[in-house]
């Protein structure tokens, strides 16, 4: 199971995906920073945070 | 242990309130996490700050005043405007809520003895004739095209609304309570610290940073905006709530919204007096911050808010004179 959170920054919507709730977090931290020169806060991230399925890689 | 409960005296069984399902719900964690991470403003040293504020001009002075009085002047606030929410927990018979609001009073108290200290020991000023002068007047910030109105929805809205809800939670009226917790935590939780707030905190943080100054008002700031997430997020989870049991609850958030519109489509006094950030980035973010809002609580974004607080032509001129 992976944990995945959609950035709603105006004019973005990007998913950021990450394996656990800490990794997460960092994750999207990283892309505000860089994205929005700006940062979200950690419980905004983890309440809206939305388990997704994974495909295993086949090969 | 054996046996059911049916025959232990229901008014005995209503004396307790911890459930297996509350102590893994997300408010109990919540108030777990603010627990497990206590702060003390007397760990946090304002040596360097106060050789700072002796280094800067009086342009920057007036700059940085004009935001942090507005935050010891709001911390107050809304540490005295919070009983309402408790009381209305309490009617609603969410134990859950009244111990997680536990914490999250106390920490709007710990918020306003930080300001309290910071002006304290940093600027010298404590006494609120000391402080008042300082404060930038709301009233000489206007929309020049006269579409807008900028109203004071901290110092306005919270009273009213809260007024309405400790009214409520003492009637014990069911759907009033519901109701006036929607708007109150809307505007408290949603407007105010969810939205309107969260650009003057990167406002502060980012002075600091640009002046390489003040790493004890930073760090302060970093840790109230930890506690601020977990207050916003119990607001709009609270909201959500009961939104999705009653979705015509979803109008009153947006009544809220609508009727202090103003306050957002455009940065008002204290966000611009810092003078040397540039500030088109704190009214972009507000975007955000509001989108994450009414995904939290569960309803649609308007859609025209969004457009209006993108809108560059919508700048307010700001007149203001402190005092």
């Amino acid at each position: 199971m992976t944990l995945a959170y959609r950035c709603l920054d105006a004019g973005c919507d990007v998913e950021i995906r990450a394996a656990d709730e800490r990794a997460l977090i960092e994750a999207v931290q990283a892309h505000v920073a860089e994205a929005h020169d700006s940062f979200e806060l950690e419980e905004v991230i983890v309440d809206m945070a939305t388990e997704v399925e994974t495909r295993e890689d086949p090969r | 242990m054996s046996g059911g409960a049916s025959h232990l005296d229901p008014d005995v069984l209503a004396r307790f309130h911890f459930t297996r399902e509350m102590v893994e719900g997300p408010v109990y964690r919540k108030y777990k996490f603010a627990i497990n991470r206590v702060w003390n403003v007397d760990d946090l040293d304002f040596a360097q700050d106060a050789a700072d504020w002796q280094r800067i001009d009086d342009d920057q002075r007036r700059g940085l005043l004009g935001v942090t009085i507005r935050f010891l002047a709001g911390e107050q606030a809304v540490t005295d405007q919070l009983v309402p929410m408790i009381a209305a927990s309490h009617a609603l018979g969410r134990f859950d809520w009244v111990t997680y609001l536990a914490t999250f009073l106390m920490e709007e108290a710990k918020h306003a003895e930080f300001f309290m200290r910071w002006h304290d020991e940093v600027v010298g000023v404590l006494e609120p004739e000391e402080v008042a002068r300082h404060f930038l007047v709301r009233g000489k910030t206007v929309d020049p095209s006269g579409r807008f109105e900028v109203r004071d929805v901290l110092h306005e809205a919270l009273p009213e609304y809260g007024g309405d809800l400790l009214r409520a939670a003492i009637d014990g009226d069911r759907d009033a309570i519901e109701r006036a917790f929607v708007r109150f935590s809307a505007a408290y939780n949603g407007f105010v610290e969810g939205v309107l707030t969260m650009p003057s905190y990167e406002i502060v943080i980012d002075t600091t940073n640009l002046w390489d100054a003040f790493p004890g008002l930073r760090q302060g700031f970093k840790q109230i905006l930890m506690d601020e997430g977990r207050h916003i997020t119990f607001g709009t989870q609270a909201c959500r709530i009961l939104i999705e049991r009653h979705p015509e609850y979803e109008a009153l958030v947006h009544e809220v919204f609508d009727r202090y519109r103003g306050n957002v489509v455009g940065l008002v006094e204290y966000q611009k007096a810092v003078p040397g950030l540039e500030i088109d980035k704190y009214q972009r973010q507000k975007v955000r911050h509001y989108r994450n809002r009414c995904r939290e609580m569960g309803i649609t974004a308007d859609a025209e808010l969004i457009e209006q607080i993108l809108d560059p032509e919508i700048d307010f001129v700001v007149g203001v004179e402190a005092g």
